[in-house]
């Protein structure tokens, strides 16, 4: 969903816990992500490859913002360094086993670090779902989508 | 989109970013991320990215650094190095940088410990004193209100003037810890003292570190070889001691030693530290060490394993005794104007009584006996002014106690398997230099002085006394102060003559009124076996006749007669509530005595918690001062490496301003001293009179002083000291050693190689004190062995001895140190009892006797012995939900230790008073059930 | 081999007095920045035998034991690695005054939390040891990082954030990239790795790499007063460090059996005869209790680490004899080093 100036990702799903904590070395929290390739159509699927990057926004229930990241293949995926691609901002909750996230940032890049969306285009969008807690995942350690499409009308 | 476009797009774009980044790569805003995409193919030895390795290598670094060490009576005084940044000191670091003694031995380098690696913790921490308080609430229970200065002293002025005008000056009692640790700190408040005429207390004889065997046997208040001498001995017996655990920064001396060959024996009741890196443990019952030298001084003596020409020349074992009386054969029983302080050998070759040279009477100061060959068994009939009499020699009489000191019994006694007792004798008596190295474990019992002089008697016997690499040397509490003459010029301007001092277990007894509950005890103790006869005649009775012959000092004069007390108690640079023994009954008692307790220090303590006056004290990283040990021959310097934090002053301008206040009440009197001479006091003058006209108004002027006025210190300044640490270059009369180049300091020097006598009234090491309660009452007159004292009512012995986290009470409220123990305070028992008593490691239990209680949490272990349970020292009372680590003690006077009147026996601040041993006591243990 | 030299550190357990002055100047140098680093000792002491820390490390594995690398325990702050406690000095030390007004007034000064049922800390266990007084022992052993030759903290981070040092073979967490995922904590059998839950990465001893960069040692081993380390880089045949591992061969290796040729190494402990009753001549600490610890390699047997063991103690006692009769010896002059350029060489 978007209002012309900023995107809305709606996710919802089932939680039996809230593990919003990375505060001792066994905790880990839920997060998620969208992967979505920077400048190419499509790319890998796993963190997409040197030349073909992608971009991923990264939510994780400690965090204060989710983060915009980019990767270029496997083990790099890295924050990216400049403010202004910081920009994502979300709103979360939990209540009775259900997580409700909802992550909006500018339509508009804040940098090259960024990938636009542009009313009326096309672009391949991967998930990524990490259970926290006693599941502890990360990394790796989680459950990924096929490539899947994303138009903005 | 043809893909074709796309890979076209995409290198133009990574084009684009690239230019983009090397463009403007302080342009943050845009700094691409694509750059760090590269994969780490080898994060061995190939990895890419260390740019952010700067982080760390900015954490270290610093804008300037300084010197200091640290004035807490830890016998350190360590060198340390304090990095600054931005005004904050935030890394201490061991300056490392001790000139080298010779280069055979391990250098000094480094030293330090854990404590002192974070003393910044108290400089910056909430425990930190930030400005004068005054209570509002009652005393203890935690009501201040900030005060300036300026009222808080002229509060002080006030009541110390009325309680001089009511009552006296000797109402007003100063008390501090060691000057050592801090020369001119310390020379601060004793200089006010002197100038007014107030009572300065012991501190080395009450905290029980004074060894009284010393004293009686040497005529010193201690004198101990520094560390290092230690790796220059063959065998060691570390006894009562545990240096790993409270010489941290000497104890590698022992560990490289013993890779150096020489064998380590540790002997203590528990399996403690410095246990482990010995070559043999010998677990003894505690209490009993006496006993255990002595079956060791039995093999010696009877298997003749001891120096004969060492015992003739530095020993009184050849001196004669008169069997009738068991006094010495004295020259004024002889002749008609003869002298009582000259005594007699049995010259074989003559085949008659000799005088010995050396003793206190003798104009011939040396031990060199010359041709007298002394006969060091035997009788003899002497041609007394009164008769013959029949004498025999120390020895014989040594002999004869020793036989009480078989192996078997002594084994009985003291649990030690009796081989293992005769194959010890042998082996210290056979292997030259050995060494016993005793501490607090030894010397804190009521019967220290025997155990002391048992101890020294092996030392003596094996001719190991004034050799390098040999002796007996003790180990507690920081007392040396090379630079004496003068520190005591500073710290005494009107002389030490004209100074009221007090020892303090003494004053400390009398006005807690113990000894109402001790006699109590006595009385109900008989029938005990090891409540045997404490004391012939009540306690009470031996302080009169101690009191009135002017053996000891008691203040305010006129206490045992119309129960005068002291008014005001002044404490700086000390806990001395904390570190009380008997500590509820001071706090019942004495406390409510005075009108006023000042504490002045940079921290927040026991004494401080319950006093009336609080005053902020500069920390060890603000102001100049001087530090010294007997564990190493350099002298240190504190340096001013900050400013004054909050409103902190250095103790030499407290007593300085104090001083002020005091002037600024216009008070004189006329002070009548004990020894009847009068001394005009003006406060008016009292400024001019502490800074000596000005010229010692800076603490480092105060410190010069000290430097130039000491033969130790010679040529050096402060700036000098600051730049590195410099070795003493002599000694004065108060050592017994010269100060050698190229060798490490050891004791008695002055007597094996020159040849020079000992304060003693013999001249000699004297092992036999004829005074008449010794002889008499007590029976002491030779090392004997008396058990630790405490009654069986309670099962467990309670031992309280120094540890590695704490030097007494300062860092035992340290959350850095605190993490890496158990968080509060413990006591340690045997799997056996704990198991026998029902509790589990960590219960908080309740350990307590009839004189008080304590709550701490448990913590087993095996190096704990059955019957035993142990404390470290030093837990501030608000470390405890009920009580205070010495609650379980009293006060216990050793009525030999009040006498005075003979020889080396005499009264001397430090140096000869009763002693606050603590360690005779016994408690039990129990759960305690919290009650939420 | 792609590091070019590797530093590697002996430490004589015959000298460690336990007296946590390495700990002390690693924590106050390193490990005081922020709160999420106050329960981490990348230099710590433990008393053994006991838990140590974290608590039980040694069976909690890592990368070369576990297949489900998964079920690698990660141990928790309070209950593994010891709670680093608060304290209510404020309330209890009034040293910021407080009127009478202010009723509340705690007495007690307090660990918070308070340490209960499964409390523990770093060095919980000192001096508890085993045994059977008067036979009963211990010994203390301090431990850094490893910086091992075949690190599996390394292959363990999917990132390779985790990587060593060419020029000197330091083992380092890259505090720019780590994402505080842990695996490298579980990677490392030694739990030498530490989470900060305030930054939410992982962090590590970093043989003190500023200092080694300017040719100062590394702080816990020239700050130690036991001075029973010595540095110097694996190939220095100058350095004590060299000789006593490849020379005399009397230092070992702790755990070679966790496969990460480790470059610490210690020379392990002679101790007191045992009473059995009378005093015997055998040592008190189980040289079995020493080689479940120490050992050469991965694929020593038990019985060949206990030889080794024995051979370390006979070569140690000929040569202080030998000094003790006033010969020279070479190995006892590296063990007791004058100054600390004779301990440390980098
Ligand atoms: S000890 Fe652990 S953290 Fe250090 S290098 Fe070895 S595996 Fe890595
Ligand atoms: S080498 Fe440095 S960083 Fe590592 S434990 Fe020692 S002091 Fe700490
Ligand atoms: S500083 Fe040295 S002697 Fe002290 S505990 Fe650490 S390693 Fe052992």
């Amino acid at each position: 969903m978007h209002n012309g100036n900023d995107i809305f990702f709606f996710y919802q799903w089932n939680a039996a816990t809230e593990n919003n904590s990375v505060a001792d070395y066994p905790i880990f929290a839920d997060a998620i992500a969208m992967e979505i390739p920077l400048f190419t159509e499509e790319s890998i699927l796993c963190m997409g490859a040197m030349d073909k990057p992608v971009n991923i926004i990264f939510w994780r229930a400690d965090l204060p913002v989710p983060e915009n990241i980019v990767a270029g293949g496997m083990g790099t995926p890295q924050i990216s360094p400049d403010e202004a691609s910081q920009n994502i901002r979300h709103y979360q909750k939990w209540k009775d086993g259900i997580w409700d996230v909802i992550i909006t940032r500018p339509m508009a890049a804040g940098s090259e670090n960024q990938v636009s969306f542009v009313r009326g285009k096309n672009y391949r969008i991967a998930f990524a779902y990490w259970k926290g807690g006693a599941y502890a995942e990360r990394g790796g350690h989680k459950i990924v989508s096929e490539w899947q499409y994303l138009s903005i009308r | 989109m043809a893909v074709g476009a796309s890979t076209e797009n995409l290198a133009a774009r990574h084009e684009r970013a690239r230019a983009l980044l090397e463009r403007g790569a302080q342009a943050a805003k845009h700094t691409l991320a694509l750059d760090l995409l590269e994969r780490v193919h080898e994060p061995i030895g190939e990895y890419p990215y260390r740019g952010w390795e700067t982080l760390y290598r900015e954490q270290w670094k610093y804008d300037s650094f300084g010197r200091t060490t640290h004035s807490i009576n830890c016998t350190g005084s360590c060198a340390w190095k304090v990095y600054v940044r931005n005004n904050i000191a935030f890394k201490e670091e061991q300056y490392a940088d001790y000139p080298d003694i010779n280069p055979t031995l391990p250098t000094y380098n480094p030293r330090g410990c854990q404590k002192g690696a974070n003393y910044k913790e108290y400089v910056y921490g909430p425990q930190r004193v930030k400005y004068p308080l005054i209570r509002t609430g009652e005393r203890g229970e935690g009501k201040w209100r900030k005060a300036s200065w300026g009222e808080a002293l002229s509060y002080i002025a006030d009541k110390i003037v009325s309680a001089i005008s009511n009552y006296g000056p000797d109402t007003v009692t100063f008390y501090s810890a060691n000057p050592a640790k801090f020369l001119v700190s310390y020379a601060a408040g004793a200089r006010l003292a002197n100038l007014i005429g107030g009572v300065v207390c012991s501190f080395y004889d009450w905290v029980s570190d004074l060894p009284p065997g010393e004293p009686m046997t040497w005529g010193v208040q201690t004198d101990s070889c520094e560390a290092a001498d230690w790796f220059n001995s063959k065998y060691i017996i570390i006894w009562g001691s545990n240096v790993l655990e409270t010489r941290i920064p000497d104890a590698h001396f022992v560990t490289e030693a013993r890779m150096h060959g020489t064998k380590i024996i540790a002997i203590s009741p528990e399996y403690n530290p410095v246990a482990i890196h010995a070559d043999i443990f010998i677990p003894v019952k505690p209490g009993t060490d006496g006993a255990l030298a002595l079956g060791m001084a039995y093999i010696i003596v009877n298997e003749k394993l001891y120096d004969e020409n060492y015992l003739k020349s530095f020993t009184d074992m050849p001196m004669l005794v008169r069997t009738d009386n068991g006094k010495f054969l004295r020259e004024s029983e002889v002749v008609s104007d003869g002298k009582a302080g000259n005594f007699y050998f049995w010259d074989k070759s003559s085949g008659k009584a000799v005088l010995a040279p050396g003793t206190i009477d003798c104009p011939d100061k040396t031990l060199d006996t010359g041709a007298i060959d002394q006969a060091l068994f035997g009788t003899f009939i002497i041609d007394t002014l009164s008769g013959k009499v029949e004498v025999t020699t120390v020895f014989s009489l040594l002999k004869k106690k020793l036989k009480d000191y078989d192996p078997a019994s002594v084994s009985d006694i003291t649990g030690v398997d009796a081989a293992l007792i005769t194959r010890i004798a042998g082996e210290f008596a056979n292997t030259k230099p050995a060494r016993i190295i005793a501490g607090a474990g030894v010397n804190h019992y009521y019967h220290n002085d025997l155990i002391n002089r048992s101890m020294i008697l092996l030392a003596a016997l094996t001719g190991n006394v004034g050799i390098p690499g040999g002796g007996f040397d003790h180990y507690v509490g920081q007392e040396k102060y090379w630079c004496e003459e003068g520190f005591l010029k500073l710290a005494y301007p009107l002389g030490n003559i004209k100074q009221r001092f007090q020892p303090t277990t003494l004053w400390a007894y009398v006005h807690s009124e113990i000894e109402k509950i001790e006699g109590k005890k006595e009385r109900e103790g008989k029938g005990d076996p090891e409540n045997h006869d404490l004391w012939p005649r009540p306690i009470s009775e031996y302080i009169r006749e101690s009191v009135d012959r002017g053996w000891m000092p008691l203040y305010p004069e006129g206490t045992l007669d119309s129960g005068k007390t002291p008014r005001i108690l002044l404490v700086w640079g000390a806990n001395f509530l904390n570190q009380a023994k008997g500590a509820e009954y001071i706090l019942a008692n004495l406390w409510s005595k005075l009108d006023l307790i000042v504490d002045t220090d940079f921290r927040m303590n026991t004494t401080g918690l319950y006093a009336d006056v609080i005053l902020p004290s500069s920390s060890m990283f603000e102001k100049w001062d001087l530090s010294t040990t007997d564990l190493h021959s350099y002298i240190s310097p504190f340096t001013p490496i900050i400013s004054p934090q909050l409103e902190s002053k250095t103790d030499w301008q407290i007593f300085l301003e104090l001083a002020r206040a005091l002037a600024g009440t216009k008070f004189s009197f006329t002070d009548t001293l004990p020894d009847g001479s009068t001394i005009n006091r003006d406060f008016s003058t009292l400024v001019n009179d502490f800074t000596e006209q000005g010229t010692l108004s800076e603490d480092k002027s105060a410190g010069q002083f000290i430097l130039d006025n000491s033969m130790e210190t010679k040529g050096m300044t402060m700036d000098m000291l600051n730049e590195q640490p410099r070795r003493i270059v002599a000694t004065d009369k108060e050592w017994t050693s010269d100060m050698k180049d190229k060798e490490a300091y050891y004791a008695f020097q002055r007597m094996y190689e020159l040849k020079q006598p000992l304060n003693t009234l013999t001249g000699r090491q004297q092992f036999y004190i004829d005074h008449d309660w010794f002889l008499e009452e007590f029976h002491e007159e030779l090392p004997v062995y008396k058990p630790p004292v405490d009654g069986t009512k309670y099962r467990l012995r309670f031992l309280t001895p120094h540890g590695r986290w704490s030097i007494h009470s300062l860092w035992r409220d340290a959350k850095y140190q605190l993490r890496l123990q158990r968080g509060y305070p413990i006591v340690y028992l045997n799997p056996d009892d704990a198991a026998a008593r029902e509790l589990s490691d960590n219960d908080p239990v309740e350990i307590f006797n009839d004189n008080g209680a304590i709550i701490a949490n448990l913590c087993i272990s095996t190096r704990m012995p059955e019957g035993l349970t142990l404390m470290y020292q030093g837990w501030e009372r608000y470390t405890f939900k009920k009580g205070g680590f010495q609650s379980p003690t009293t006060i216990r006077i050793k009525p030999t230790q009040l006498a005075g009147g003979y020889g080396q026996l005499k009264f001397k601040v430090n140096y000869w008073g009763p002693t606050g041993n603590q360690k005779d006591t016994r408690v039990e243990i129990r759960k305690y059930m919290e009650v939420e | 081999m792609p590091v070019q030299k590797q530093v590697r550190m002996v430490a004589d357990l015959n000298k460690c007095l336990g007296c946590h002055t390495c700990t002390m100047a690693c924590k106050t140098m390193w490990t005081d920045r922020n709160k999420g680093q106050m329960h981490m000792y990348w230099n710590n002491v433990e008393t053994r035998p006991g838990k140590g820390y974290p608590k039980d490390w040694e069976t909690q594995g890592g990368w070369f034991n576990t297949k489900d690398k998964n079920s690698i325990l990660l141990a928790s702050i309070n209950e593994g690695y010891g709670t680093p406690w608060e304290y209510n000095y404020d309330q209890v030390l009034k040293t910021n005054g407080g009127d009478a007004s202010e009723s509340v007034s705690e007495s007690v000064l307090t660990p918070s939390p308070r340490p209960s049922g499964n409390a523990y800390a770093s060095n919980w266990d000192e001096d508890v040891g085993e045994g059977t007084f008067p036979n009963s022992y211990y010994f203390y052993l301090p431990r850094i990082c490893n910086h091992c030759s075949d690190p599996p903290c390394v292959d363990a981070c999917p990132r390779q954030a985790v990587y060593k040092r060419k020029e000197d073979g330091i083992v380092l967490v890259d505090q720019k990239r780590c994402r505080g995922y842990r695996y490298c904590i579980k990677g490392c059998p030694y739990k030498k790795i530490y989470y900060n839950p305030e930054e939410k990465i992982s962090q590590k001893c970093i043989f003190c790499y500023p200092r080694i960069e300017q040719h100062k040692g590394n702080l816990c081993a020239t700050q130690c007063v036991g001075r029973i380390h010595h540095v110097g880089f694996a190939d220095d045949t100058a350095s004590g460090a060299y000789k006593l591992v490849n020379i005399w061969k009397v230092a070992l290796r702790l755990h070679p059996e966790f496969k990460t040729e480790p470059n610490v190494f210690y020379i392990p402990p002679l101790s007191p005869p045992v009473y059995s009753p009378q005093l015997t001549e055998d040592q008190r600490i189980p040289v079995e209790v020493l080689a479940n610890l120490f050992g050469d390699t991965s694929d020593q047997t038990h019985d060949q680490r206990v030889e080794r063991i024995k051979e370390i103690f006979r070569i140690i006692r000929t040569e202080r004899e030998k000094v003790a009769k006033g010969e020279r010896s070479e190995l006892i002059d590296i063990l007791i080093p004058h100054s600390e350029a004779d301990r440390i060489k980098v």
